[in-house]
Protein backbone atom coordinates (compact mmCIF):
# COMPACT_ATOMS: atom_id res chain seq x y z
CA UNK A 1 0.00 0.00 0.00
CA UNK A 2 1.39 3.06 -0.96
CA UNK A 3 2.30 5.51 1.80
CA UNK A 4 -0.14 8.59 1.63
CA UNK A 5 2.36 11.90 1.77
CA UNK A 6 0.15 14.80 3.88
CA UNK A 7 0.86 18.22 3.08
CA UNK A 8 3.88 19.92 5.21
CA UNK A 9 2.85 21.75 7.97
CA UNK A 10 4.08 25.02 8.43
CA UNK A 11 5.84 25.77 12.05
CA UNK A 12 5.61 29.55 13.11
CA UNK A 13 8.74 30.59 15.66
CA UNK A 14 7.94 33.41 17.73
CA UNK A 15 11.76 35.04 17.95
CA UNK A 16 12.50 36.78 20.99
CA UNK A 17 14.07 39.72 20.23
CA UNK A 18 12.96 42.38 17.51
CA UNK A 19 13.09 41.40 13.70
CA UNK A 20 11.53 42.51 10.64
CA UNK A 21 9.61 39.46 10.43
CA UNK A 22 6.49 39.13 12.67
CA UNK A 23 5.87 35.43 12.08
CA UNK A 24 8.84 33.84 10.42
CA UNK A 25 7.91 30.56 8.84
CA UNK A 26 10.39 27.64 9.40
CA UNK A 27 8.98 25.38 6.47
CA UNK A 28 10.39 22.77 3.99
CA UNK A 29 9.78 23.75 0.83
CA UNK A 30 6.75 25.39 -0.25
CA UNK A 31 6.27 23.34 -3.27
CA UNK A 32 2.62 23.52 -5.42
CA UNK A 33 2.74 19.96 -5.90
CA UNK A 34 1.97 19.07 -2.76
CA UNK A 35 3.44 15.82 -2.04
CA UNK A 36 6.64 16.36 -4.14
CA UNK A 37 9.83 15.58 -1.83
CA UNK A 38 12.62 18.06 -2.63
CA UNK A 39 16.09 16.43 -3.82
CA UNK A 40 18.03 20.05 -3.07
CA UNK A 41 18.99 20.17 0.40
CA UNK A 42 18.60 24.13 0.13
CA UNK A 43 14.80 23.55 -0.16
CA UNK A 44 14.72 23.13 3.50
CA UNK A 45 15.93 26.24 3.90
CA UNK A 46 13.79 29.29 4.67
CA UNK A 47 12.49 31.11 0.88
CA UNK A 48 11.71 34.32 2.57
CA UNK A 49 15.91 34.82 3.58
CA UNK A 50 18.09 36.58 1.81
CA UNK A 51 21.11 34.75 1.32
CA UNK A 52 23.29 37.41 0.40
CA UNK A 53 22.35 39.56 2.85
CA UNK A 54 24.53 38.77 6.49
CA UNK A 55 22.18 40.56 8.41
CA UNK A 56 19.06 38.27 7.05
CA UNK A 57 21.21 35.60 7.98
CA UNK A 58 21.86 36.39 10.96
CA UNK A 59 18.26 36.49 12.37
CA UNK A 60 17.42 33.78 10.61
CA UNK A 61 20.19 31.71 12.57
CA UNK A 62 18.94 32.88 15.98
CA UNK A 63 15.72 31.65 14.99
CA UNK A 64 17.23 27.94 14.28
CA UNK A 65 19.66 28.12 17.35
CA UNK A 66 16.22 28.52 19.42
CA UNK A 67 14.68 26.04 18.07
CA UNK A 68 17.68 23.79 18.40
CA UNK A 69 17.29 22.86 14.52
CA UNK A 70 20.75 21.60 13.85
CA UNK A 71 19.70 20.40 10.24
CA UNK A 72 19.32 23.73 9.29
CA UNK A 73 21.80 25.31 10.84
CA UNK A 74 24.22 22.71 8.85
CA UNK A 75 22.43 23.65 5.47
CA UNK A 76 23.29 27.28 6.45
CA UNK A 77 26.74 26.99 7.57
CA UNK A 78 27.06 25.34 4.00
CA UNK A 79 25.06 27.71 1.89
CA UNK A 80 27.31 30.74 3.64
CA UNK A 81 30.72 28.80 2.80
CA UNK A 82 29.14 28.88 -1.02
CA UNK A 83 28.75 32.44 -0.90
CA UNK A 84 32.01 33.02 0.84
CA UNK A 85 33.62 31.44 -2.00
CA UNK A 86 31.51 33.06 -4.74
CA UNK A 87 32.11 36.59 -3.01
CA UNK A 88 35.41 36.00 -1.80
CA UNK A 89 34.20 37.71 1.12
CA UNK A 90 35.49 36.51 4.68
CA UNK A 91 32.81 38.06 6.42
CA UNK A 92 30.79 35.26 5.05
CA UNK A 93 33.50 32.78 5.57
CA UNK A 94 33.99 33.99 9.44
CA UNK A 95 30.15 33.94 10.35
CA UNK A 96 29.89 30.31 8.25
CA UNK A 97 32.64 29.00 10.99
CA UNK A 98 30.16 30.40 14.16
CA UNK A 99 27.36 28.12 12.87
CA UNK A 100 29.55 24.56 12.10
CA UNK A 101 30.95 25.01 15.26
CA UNK A 102 27.43 25.30 17.00
CA UNK A 103 25.40 22.91 15.16
CA UNK A 104 28.33 20.70 16.23
CA UNK A 105 28.01 21.80 19.74
CA UNK A 106 24.28 20.80 19.48
CA UNK A 107 25.26 17.53 18.63
CA UNK A 108 27.34 16.73 21.62
CA UNK A 109 25.01 16.31 24.75
CA UNK A 110 27.95 16.49 26.64
CA UNK A 111 28.02 20.27 25.97
CA UNK A 112 25.30 21.98 25.01
CA UNK A 113 22.82 20.46 28.74
CA UNK A 114 26.23 22.44 30.67
CA UNK A 115 25.40 25.36 32.42
CA UNK A 116 28.75 26.49 30.79
CA UNK A 117 26.93 26.20 26.74
CA UNK A 118 23.74 27.96 28.62
CA UNK A 119 25.82 30.81 29.48
CA UNK A 120 27.29 31.01 26.15
CA UNK A 121 24.60 30.88 24.13
CA UNK A 122 23.17 33.74 25.92
CA UNK A 123 26.47 35.63 25.58
CA UNK A 124 26.22 34.59 22.00
CA UNK A 125 22.44 35.83 21.13
CA UNK A 126 23.05 39.34 23.34
CA UNK A 127 26.16 40.03 21.00
CA UNK A 128 24.50 38.94 18.31
CA UNK A 129 21.69 41.36 18.63
CA UNK A 130 24.64 44.06 18.78
CA UNK A 131 26.15 42.82 15.72
CA UNK A 132 22.97 43.30 13.80
CA UNK A 133 22.74 46.57 14.93
CA UNK A 134 26.61 47.58 13.77
CA UNK A 135 25.34 45.77 10.55
CA UNK A 136 22.59 48.03 9.69
CA UNK A 137 24.56 51.10 10.90
CA UNK A 138 27.48 50.12 7.96
CA UNK A 139 29.64 49.79 11.62
CA UNK A 140 31.47 47.01 9.39
CA UNK A 141 34.79 46.84 11.74
CA UNK A 142 32.00 46.55 15.01
CA UNK A 143 30.63 44.26 13.52
CA UNK A 144 33.63 42.04 12.76
CA UNK A 145 35.36 42.48 16.54
CA UNK A 146 31.67 41.06 17.60
CA UNK A 147 32.23 37.87 15.46
CA UNK A 148 35.97 37.14 17.16
CA UNK A 149 34.36 37.84 20.57
CA UNK A 150 31.18 35.03 19.39
CA UNK A 151 34.07 32.94 17.79
CA UNK A 152 36.11 33.70 21.09
CA UNK A 153 33.18 32.60 23.23
CA UNK A 154 32.79 29.59 21.54
CA UNK A 155 36.14 28.60 21.60
CA UNK A 156 36.51 29.28 25.86
CA UNK A 157 32.98 26.78 26.08
CA UNK A 158 34.82 23.90 23.60
CA UNK A 159 37.98 24.41 25.39
CA UNK A 160 36.83 23.81 29.07
CA UNK A 161 34.16 21.09 28.46
CA UNK A 162 35.76 19.24 24.76
CA UNK A 163 38.43 16.00 25.02
CA UNK A 164 40.61 17.56 22.26
CA UNK A 165 43.92 19.86 21.69
CA UNK A 166 42.58 21.27 19.18
CA UNK A 167 39.03 23.44 19.56
CA UNK A 168 35.89 23.47 17.85
CA UNK A 169 36.67 26.83 15.83
CA UNK A 170 40.36 25.66 14.65
CA UNK A 171 38.47 22.77 13.31
CA UNK A 172 35.99 24.37 11.76
CA UNK A 173 38.68 26.55 10.09
CA UNK A 174 40.40 23.58 8.44
CA UNK A 175 36.88 21.77 7.56
CA UNK A 176 35.47 24.68 6.01
CA UNK A 177 38.56 25.55 4.08
CA UNK A 178 38.36 22.33 2.62
CA UNK A 179 34.98 22.90 1.87
CA UNK A 180 36.03 26.00 -0.23
CA UNK A 181 38.74 24.44 -2.05
CA UNK A 182 36.05 21.48 -2.80
CA UNK A 183 33.86 24.63 -4.57
CA UNK A 184 37.47 24.38 -6.88
CA UNK A 185 39.00 27.66 -5.69
CA UNK A 186 42.82 26.52 -4.90
CA UNK A 187 44.39 25.69 -1.68
CA UNK A 188 45.87 29.13 -1.36
CA UNK A 189 42.77 30.71 -1.84
CA UNK A 190 41.13 28.41 0.36
CA UNK A 191 43.09 28.73 2.82
CA UNK A 192 43.48 32.09 2.87
CA UNK A 193 40.21 32.53 2.94
CA UNK A 194 39.36 30.96 6.27
CA UNK A 195 42.87 31.85 7.94
CA UNK A 196 44.42 28.66 8.21
CA UNK A 197 47.82 27.22 7.61
CA UNK A 198 48.08 25.54 3.99
CA UNK A 199 49.95 22.58 5.71
CA UNK A 200 46.86 21.70 8.08
CA UNK A 201 44.51 22.11 4.69
CA UNK A 202 46.79 20.21 2.64
CA UNK A 203 47.07 17.47 5.07
CA UNK A 204 42.84 17.40 5.80
CA UNK A 205 42.07 17.41 1.74
CA UNK A 206 44.58 14.52 1.48
CA UNK A 207 41.71 12.40 3.60
CA UNK A 208 39.33 13.78 1.51
CA UNK A 209 37.40 12.04 -1.69
CA UNK A 210 37.66 15.16 -3.50
CA UNK A 211 41.11 13.57 -5.90
CA UNK A 212 39.44 10.09 -6.80
CA UNK A 213 35.99 12.24 -7.82
CA UNK A 214 37.94 14.61 -10.24
CA UNK A 215 37.95 13.82 -13.93
CA UNK A 216 41.19 12.41 -15.11
CA UNK A 217 43.62 13.60 -17.97
CA UNK A 218 47.31 12.42 -17.33
CA UNK A 219 48.57 9.40 -15.60
CA UNK A 220 51.47 8.95 -13.49
CA UNK A 221 53.01 7.21 -15.94
CA UNK A 222 52.13 9.88 -18.60
CA UNK A 223 53.76 12.64 -16.45
CA UNK A 224 56.66 10.71 -15.82
CA UNK A 225 57.36 10.03 -19.56
CA UNK A 226 57.08 13.63 -19.74
CA UNK A 227 59.84 14.52 -17.82
CA UNK A 228 62.62 12.02 -19.12
CA UNK A 229 61.56 13.21 -22.82
CA UNK A 230 62.65 16.75 -21.47
CA UNK A 231 65.56 15.75 -19.97
CA UNK A 232 66.82 13.56 -23.55
CA UNK A 233 66.04 17.29 -25.13
CA UNK B 1 65.36 21.65 -17.23
CA UNK B 2 64.11 23.54 -14.59
CA UNK B 3 61.16 23.24 -12.50
CA UNK B 4 59.16 25.37 -10.44
CA UNK B 5 58.07 24.16 -7.43
CA UNK B 6 54.67 25.52 -4.91
CA UNK B 7 54.51 24.87 -1.73
CA UNK B 8 52.18 21.97 -1.64
CA UNK B 9 54.73 19.65 -2.81
CA UNK B 10 58.00 20.70 -0.49
CA UNK B 11 55.64 19.95 2.30
CA UNK B 12 54.01 16.54 0.78
CA UNK B 13 57.50 15.82 0.46
CA UNK B 14 58.80 17.05 4.18
CA UNK B 15 55.70 16.05 5.67
CA UNK B 16 56.33 12.02 4.56
CA UNK B 17 60.12 12.33 5.21
CA UNK B 18 61.04 12.00 1.40
CA UNK B 19 62.32 15.48 1.40
CA UNK B 20 65.81 13.76 0.68
CA UNK B 21 65.24 12.58 -2.48
CA UNK B 22 64.76 15.76 -3.84
CA UNK B 23 68.36 16.56 -3.10
CA UNK B 24 68.99 13.36 -5.52
CA UNK B 25 66.60 14.54 -7.83
CA UNK B 26 68.14 17.73 -8.00
CA UNK B 27 71.07 15.81 -9.76
CA UNK B 28 69.38 15.22 -13.07
CA UNK B 29 67.80 19.03 -13.31
CA UNK B 30 69.32 22.32 -13.85
CA UNK B 31 67.41 24.38 -11.00
CA UNK B 32 64.60 23.51 -8.67
CA UNK B 33 63.07 27.04 -8.41
CA UNK B 34 60.82 28.44 -5.62
CA UNK B 35 59.43 31.71 -5.99
CA UNK B 36 59.63 34.62 -2.76
CA UNK B 37 55.76 33.62 -1.96
CA UNK B 38 56.99 29.90 -1.95
CA UNK B 39 59.45 30.47 0.04
CA UNK B 40 57.56 32.40 2.71
CA UNK B 41 54.53 30.18 3.10
CA UNK B 42 56.65 27.29 3.77
CA UNK B 43 58.92 28.62 6.15
CA UNK B 44 58.49 31.59 7.50
CA UNK B 45 54.91 31.48 7.88
CA UNK B 46 54.94 27.71 9.18
CA UNK B 47 57.33 28.57 11.56
CA UNK B 48 55.37 30.06 14.12
CA UNK B 49 53.34 26.83 14.31
CA UNK B 50 54.90 24.11 16.45
CA UNK B 51 53.35 21.30 14.22
CA UNK B 52 54.86 22.56 11.23
CA UNK B 53 58.25 23.45 12.64
CA UNK B 54 60.22 20.18 12.04
CA UNK B 55 58.85 20.28 8.05
CA UNK B 56 60.53 23.57 8.03
CA UNK B 57 63.21 22.76 9.38
CA UNK B 58 63.35 20.12 6.86
CA UNK B 59 62.71 22.20 3.87
CA UNK B 60 65.42 25.16 5.08
CA UNK B 61 68.10 22.05 5.00
CA UNK B 62 67.36 21.45 1.51
CA UNK B 63 67.85 25.20 0.62
CA UNK B 64 70.76 25.47 2.64
CA UNK B 65 72.34 22.60 0.41
CA UNK B 66 71.55 24.53 -2.39
CA UNK B 67 68.61 21.64 -3.58
CA UNK B 68 67.12 25.18 -4.24
CA UNK B 69 67.22 28.17 -5.77
CA UNK B 70 64.93 31.39 -4.16
CA UNK B 71 64.26 33.40 -6.87
CA UNK B 72 64.47 37.04 -5.44
CA UNK B 73 61.52 39.45 -5.49
CA UNK B 74 61.42 41.84 -8.33
CA UNK B 75 59.04 44.82 -10.21
CA UNK B 76 58.78 42.33 -13.33
CA UNK B 77 58.00 39.13 -10.87
CA UNK B 78 55.18 41.77 -9.21
CA UNK B 79 53.97 42.84 -12.49
CA UNK B 80 53.88 39.75 -14.13
CA UNK B 81 52.19 37.91 -11.11
CA UNK B 82 49.57 40.69 -10.45
CA UNK B 83 48.49 40.50 -14.34
CA UNK B 84 48.16 36.41 -14.09
CA UNK B 85 46.23 36.94 -11.04
CA UNK B 86 43.85 39.65 -12.52
CA UNK B 87 43.24 37.33 -15.63
CA UNK B 88 42.59 33.55 -13.67
CA UNK B 89 40.43 35.24 -11.41
CA UNK B 90 38.24 36.29 -14.32
CA UNK B 91 38.21 33.80 -16.29
CA UNK B 92 35.17 32.15 -14.60
CA UNK B 93 32.32 33.70 -13.88
CA UNK B 94 28.88 32.68 -11.79
CA UNK B 95 25.81 34.84 -10.72
CA UNK B 96 27.09 38.10 -11.73
CA UNK B 97 30.75 37.24 -10.04
CA UNK B 98 34.33 36.47 -11.22
CA UNK B 99 35.27 33.48 -9.11
CA UNK B 100 39.22 33.96 -7.77
CA UNK B 101 39.77 30.60 -8.10
CA UNK B 102 43.41 31.78 -7.27
CA UNK B 103 46.24 33.36 -5.14
CA UNK B 104 49.15 35.75 -5.19
CA UNK B 105 51.19 32.35 -3.99
CA UNK B 106 50.20 30.27 -7.22
CA UNK B 107 50.23 33.37 -9.93
CA UNK B 108 54.05 34.43 -8.79
CA UNK B 109 54.62 30.42 -9.09
CA UNK B 110 53.12 30.64 -12.91
CA UNK B 111 54.84 34.22 -13.14
CA UNK B 112 58.13 32.56 -12.50
CA UNK B 113 57.58 30.05 -14.94
CA UNK B 114 58.22 32.78 -18.29
CA UNK B 115 60.66 35.00 -16.25
CA UNK B 116 63.21 32.09 -15.68
CA UNK B 117 62.31 30.19 -19.11
CA UNK B 118 60.97 27.06 -17.07
CA UNK B 119 58.69 24.54 -18.15
CA UNK B 120 57.66 22.56 -15.77
CA UNK B 121 55.58 23.36 -12.59
CA UNK B 122 56.15 20.74 -9.82
CA UNK B 123 52.03 21.60 -7.74
CA UNK B 124 49.76 19.37 -5.82
CA UNK B 125 46.55 21.21 -5.71
CA UNK B 126 44.18 20.63 -8.58
CA UNK B 127 42.80 23.98 -9.03
CA UNK B 128 46.34 25.32 -11.01
CA UNK B 129 46.83 22.40 -12.47
CA UNK B 130 43.25 21.52 -14.12
CA UNK B 131 43.30 25.16 -15.28
CA UNK B 132 46.82 25.02 -17.54
CA UNK B 133 45.80 21.83 -18.79
CA UNK B 134 41.70 20.95 -18.76
CA UNK B 135 39.69 24.39 -17.97
CA UNK B 136 36.78 21.94 -18.49
CA UNK B 137 37.37 19.30 -15.85
CA UNK B 138 37.50 22.87 -13.41
CA UNK B 139 34.35 23.60 -15.04
CA UNK B 140 32.88 20.13 -14.34
CA UNK B 141 33.71 20.74 -10.78
CA UNK B 142 32.05 24.17 -10.69
CA UNK B 143 28.98 22.69 -12.26
CA UNK B 144 28.87 19.88 -9.71
CA UNK B 145 29.36 22.18 -6.58
CA UNK B 146 27.11 24.82 -7.43
CA UNK B 147 24.82 22.69 -8.77
CA UNK B 148 24.31 24.74 -12.07
CA UNK B 149 25.32 24.62 -15.44
CA UNK B 150 25.48 28.51 -15.73
CA UNK B 151 28.96 28.83 -15.25
CA UNK B 152 30.55 31.32 -18.06
CA UNK B 153 34.17 30.82 -18.86
CA UNK B 154 36.48 33.43 -20.88
CA UNK B 155 38.02 31.76 -23.50
CA UNK B 156 39.52 34.75 -25.06
CA UNK B 157 41.52 35.88 -21.76
CA UNK B 158 42.40 31.78 -21.12
CA UNK B 159 44.18 32.46 -24.36
CA UNK B 160 45.74 35.07 -23.34
CA UNK B 161 46.85 33.95 -20.02
CA UNK B 162 48.63 30.66 -21.88
CA UNK B 163 50.79 33.06 -23.87
CA UNK B 164 51.94 34.79 -20.72
CA UNK B 165 52.25 31.46 -18.83
CA UNK B 166 53.79 29.97 -22.01
CA UNK B 167 54.67 25.87 -22.31
CA UNK B 168 54.27 25.01 -18.95
CA UNK B 169 53.98 20.88 -18.06
CA UNK B 170 52.21 19.99 -14.55
CA UNK B 171 53.75 17.28 -12.19
CA UNK B 172 52.86 16.47 -8.75
CA UNK B 173 54.72 15.14 -6.46
CA UNK B 174 53.61 11.56 -6.94
CA UNK B 175 55.20 11.83 -10.33
CA UNK B 176 58.20 13.16 -8.79
CA UNK B 177 58.32 10.05 -6.94
CA UNK B 178 57.73 7.69 -9.74
CA UNK B 179 60.46 9.32 -11.92
CA UNK B 180 62.99 9.07 -8.72
CA UNK B 181 62.29 5.60 -8.08
CA UNK B 182 62.20 4.62 -12.14
CA UNK B 183 65.56 6.31 -12.11
CA UNK B 184 67.58 4.59 -8.83
CA UNK B 185 67.47 8.28 -6.92
CA UNK B 186 65.00 7.38 -4.51
CA UNK B 187 67.88 6.07 -2.39
CA UNK B 188 67.22 4.13 0.98
CA UNK B 189 64.08 6.35 1.33
CA UNK B 190 62.30 3.59 -1.21
CA UNK B 191 63.87 0.45 -2.50
CA UNK B 192 60.89 -1.78 -3.40
CA UNK B 193 57.30 -1.67 -5.43
CA UNK B 194 55.71 -1.97 -2.19
CA UNK B 195 57.91 0.93 -0.55
CA UNK B 196 57.07 2.76 -3.41
CA UNK B 197 53.05 2.11 -2.50
CA UNK B 198 53.56 3.12 0.36
CA UNK B 199 55.11 6.60 -0.70
CA UNK B 200 52.75 7.10 -2.70
CA UNK B 201 49.89 6.52 -0.77
CA UNK B 202 51.57 8.72 1.81
CA UNK B 203 52.02 11.47 -0.42
CA UNK B 204 48.06 11.19 -1.69
CA UNK B 205 47.17 11.61 2.17
CA UNK B 206 49.40 14.41 2.90
CA UNK B 207 47.30 16.72 -0.06
CA UNK B 208 48.67 15.22 -3.22
CA UNK B 209 45.53 15.19 -6.02
CA UNK B 210 46.44 11.77 -7.08
CA UNK B 211 43.64 9.53 -7.10
CA UNK B 212 43.55 5.39 -5.79
CA UNK B 213 43.00 4.25 -9.21
CA UNK B 214 45.93 6.21 -10.66
CA UNK B 215 48.47 5.07 -7.93
CA UNK B 216 47.20 1.26 -8.72
CA UNK B 217 47.85 1.96 -12.38
CA UNK B 218 50.98 2.84 -12.22
CA UNK B 219 52.32 0.00 -9.56
CA UNK B 220 50.40 -2.47 -11.72
CA UNK B 221 52.90 -1.13 -14.89
CA UNK B 222 55.71 -1.41 -12.74
CA UNK B 223 57.90 -4.44 -12.65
Amino acid sequence: MPHKHKPKEKIFIESNYRTNYQKPVLSTSQNNSTNKQSTNPNDLLSKEINYDNISEIIKYFYLLLEANDIFRIDLLHKKCVETAVIKNNKDFAEISIIFYAIQKILSKRHVYDTEIWKNTKEKLITIGKSGIKDLEENNFENFRNKIITCQKLIQDADKSLGHFVTDIISKARVKLSSSAYAYGISVSSAADLYSVNSALLMEYIGLTKMSDEDRKFKSIKERVLILEKGLSK
Amino acid sequence: MKIVFDTGVLISFSDTCLISILHNLKEKFDEFILAPAVKFESLDKSNQNMRFKLSTYRIRKQMDSLTFTVYKGSKELENRRNQILEIANSLFSLRGHDLNIMHYGEAECLALLSLTNAKYLAIDERTTRMLLEEPNALIDVFTRKYNTSKISFDKKRYNKLKELIGEVYVIRSSDLIAFSYENNLCGNAVTNKDELKAALYALKFSGCSVSFEEIEEYIGQIR
